[in-house]
């Protein structure tokens, strides 16, 4: 057990851990087919290092945190005198005047002080930025709490995808309640990109609505729990109809406009003829063998086929592009004189909305919290120290100081020079 | 003046100071560096008009392609390193931090990236651009300069040690000081680029995907760089790593940060596919 716990608080493992955390998410990116982030080696590999953090942070946290509620006040006037950052001086004075004027001079540089007497010593410990010293205790902390919020997540969240037209109304499976969307819109920029996808959505709660709003991406709506956000959209082409321009050539009177659903056929008025729309894609390609293909589900290049039929013998046949009319090839076995366009296509727009419950997210936040904390307190707010040791000695008091800090060691110096020469002028 | 024209005369004054500073760091010329410091003031002031005047012309927040990113980066390694010089005693680095932004304008004005500007795609129509992307890239200027500060040290240790092979003595001060700089430039770096980089980037994910975290390619490279800088600092603070073996992982961390700037746009699709 014990070593069991000696190997968990070892930095080495974290290191170790560290490198291959690092090379499996690599791995990870480049093979995406793999999906390795939600195998169960890769999960053990997060838990294994969730508890080696655990572990290191409680056995390095707790005596440190005993250092800083109870100081040991065991250096001596030569350990100072020894140390990297230290000042030594002699003074005609009153040892509880220059005792004091130190602590002012400390005071005045936002130290927090503390002071032992132990015979005719004074012992003085100085601290600022305390907390700075646990920054990483309250990083760790802070990851292990992200970490748990994705367990939660992973374990507790729900999350399914409403596949809505306008006015159908989709049941939220967990949450006992009901959405109706209302109606679904897409803006775009004049250069024809798509600016907005909106979709009206009304809460029903058995059945009356509870409440009507309009949710886009980046603005979701958090109902009962369950946070709703626009997460893609499409058409349905499978109800489509087309509307089809006809021109009799030499007959300018004949031109009109037909509107056929897909998979349906219509009577061409003042003629014996029926119009069918056989097949229609809405990104037409011709694939390797020459086979009609939808490259997308988006409106592309949208082309329809039709047929022209005669006491249902079919006499004409072929393709028409909306985008492009001169392409369009229509073979006939018997003349018509007719010529086709496809002027528009009619579908109606599904959007797919995105519902999910996650408990784990405001642990997530609460996590990320504690991490930014303790990562500002770290490396923004380094804790200093000084410790000082005021002795008489022959008449005179003899004071050393020494400061510390590990990451502002450069700063330290110059509060011990401040505060040195702030003591010695406060005497003169 | 318009914004390409604002940008060009940023980019020659990059250019001018850089010529200062490699002048002072060959013949030694101490005023070469205080001029190439205000010429390279001057190009930071005229950049940064450059990239409000370009926020006033597209209606949003400057970094929403390659040429704006670029831009920007360049903008926020000059100005780290404006204000980290005299506070660090980094002047050496001056020549290179230089010849790293000019490197970036270069690319940012090849003809490679488009510039003109797209309309915001509904997913970037959001506030969290600016917090995201900004806070992001000014930590990525933090390591730059760290970067950099440990190549220097790799090079002046070198030169201390063939020193030391051939004078019996070496003056460590150099390599230490660069060692020192490094480490205390990338722990100014690594909170911005957490906060940036992973949390807004978690926060925005939630709103605008519905997800705070999708593995998706770009968000797992910015845990990767996360967790490159992660080991530099625990082998740094706790196991007293310092010299040529810290220096190297910040080098190889920085190569991570800039393949998750540009390589996972270019090799890997994933939701990022705007940025």
């Amino acid at each position: 057990m014990k070593s069991l716990i000696r190997l968990l608080s070892s930095v080495r493992l974290a290191i170790f851990l560290f490198i291959l955390v690092t090379a499996a998410s690599i791995l990870g990116t480049f093979l995406p087919g793999l999906n390795l982030y939600r195998t169960p080696w890769y999960l053990s590999l997060l838990l294994l290092f969730a508890l080696n953090i655990l572990v290191c942070t409680l056995t390095r946290s707790y005596p440190r945190l005993r250092r800083t509620l109870k100081p040991s006040w065991d250096w001596t006037a030569a350990g100072l005198a020894a140390a990297a950052a230290s000042r030594t001086f002699k003074q005609q004075a009153e040892l509880e005047g220059l005792v004091r004027a130190l602590r002012e001079a400390l005071a005045a540089r936002r130290y927090r002080m503390r002071e032992l007497k132990r015979g005719g010593v004074v012992l003085l410990l100085a601290r600022k930025r305390t907390l700075g010293g646990f920054g990483a205790d309250i990083v760790h902390l802070g990851l292990l709490v992200i970490l748990a919020g994705g367990i939660l997540s992973g374990v507790l969240g729900r999350k399914a995808d409403l596949v809505l037209s306008p006015g159908r109304i989709a049941d939220v499976p967990w949450a006992g309640f009901q959405v109706r969307l209302e109606d679904f819109k897409t803006d775009y920029y004049p250069n024809g990109n798509v600016k907005s996808w909106k979709s009206r959505l009304t809460v029903l709660k058995g059945g009356n609505p509870a409440l009507t709003r309009t949710i886009e991406v980046n603005r979701p709506l958090k109902y009962g729990g369950v946070n709703f956000t626009q997460s893609s959209c499409g058409w349905n082409w499978d109800e489509a109809s087309v509307i089809l321009r006809v021109r009799k050539n030499g007959d300018p009177a004949l031109a009109r406009e037909i509107e056929v659903r897909v998979g349906g056929e219509t009577d061409l008025p003042e003629t014996d003829l029926r119009i069918a729309a056989v097949r229609f894609v809405p990104d037409f390609v011709l694939d390797g063998a020459n086979e009609v293909r939808t490259r997308s589900y988006e409106p592309n290049n949208p082309a329809v086929q039709i047929e022209a039929r005669r006491a249902g013998r079919s006499i004409l046949s072929g393709w028409l592009f909306s985008k492009y009319p001169e392409y369009g090839r229509v073979r006939e076995t018997e003349a018509t004189g007719l010529t086709f366009e496809l002027r528009d296509v009619k579908a109606d727009q599904f959007s797919v909305l995105q519902a999910a419950s996650d408990p784990g997210v405001s642990v997530i936040w609460i996590g990320c919290a504690a991490v930014m904390a303790g990562l500002f307190l770290a490396f923004y707010w380094a804790p200093r120290e000084i410790r000082a040791v005021l002795e008489v000695k022959k008449g005179k008091v003899e004071a050393v100081l020494a400061g510390q800090s590990a990451k502002a060691a450069e700063a330290v110096r110059t509060d011990l020079d401040a505060v040195v020469s702030a003591a010695r002028r406060e005497r003169s | 003046m318009t914004e390409p024209k604002m940008f060009l005369a940023a980019f020659i004054l990059y250019i001018l100071a850089a010529v200062l500073y490699l002048f002072f760091l060959f013949l030694k010329k101490e005023n070469a560096a205080r001029n190439g410091y205000v010429l390279a003031a001057a190009g930071a002031v005229l950049h940064t008009l450059a990239l409000i005047l370009r926020v006033f012309v597209i209606g949003h927040a400057p970094f929403t392609n390659m040429y704006e990113s670029l831009s920007f980066l360049a903008w926020a390694s000059i100005a780290a390193y404006l204000v980290l010089e005299r506070a660090f005693a980094i002047r050496k680095i001056g020549p290179f931090l230089l010849l790293l932004v000019i490197a970036l304008m270069a690319l940012a004005s090849s003809p490679l990236m488009p510039k003109e500007a797209a309309p915001l795609v509904p997913a970037l129509q959001s506030h969290w651009l600016w917090l995201h992307v900004s806070v992001t890239l000014i930590g990525e200027a933090f390591f730059a300069v760290g970067t950099l500060t440990s190549l220097l040290y790799l090079a002046a240790e070198r030169r201390e040690r063939k020193g030391m092979a051939r004078k019996g003595g070496h003056d460590e001060k150099d390599s230490a000081h660069y060692d020192t700089v490094s480490y205390r430039v990338i722990a100014i770096g690594f909170p911005l680029f957490t906060l940036g980089g992973l949390v807004f980037g978690m926060v925005w994910a939630s709103k605008a995907w519905g997800s705070y975290w999708s593995w998706d390619p770009k968000e797992v490279w910015t845990l990767i760089t996360w967790f490159i800088y992660g080991l530099y600092l625990h082998t740094r603070i706790v196991m007293g790593w310092k010299g040529r073996r810290s220096a190297l992982i910040a080098v190889i961390a920085f190569l991570a940060a800039l393949f998750t700037f540009f390589g996972v746009n270019y090799l890997l699709s994933g939701l990022h596919s705007y940025a």
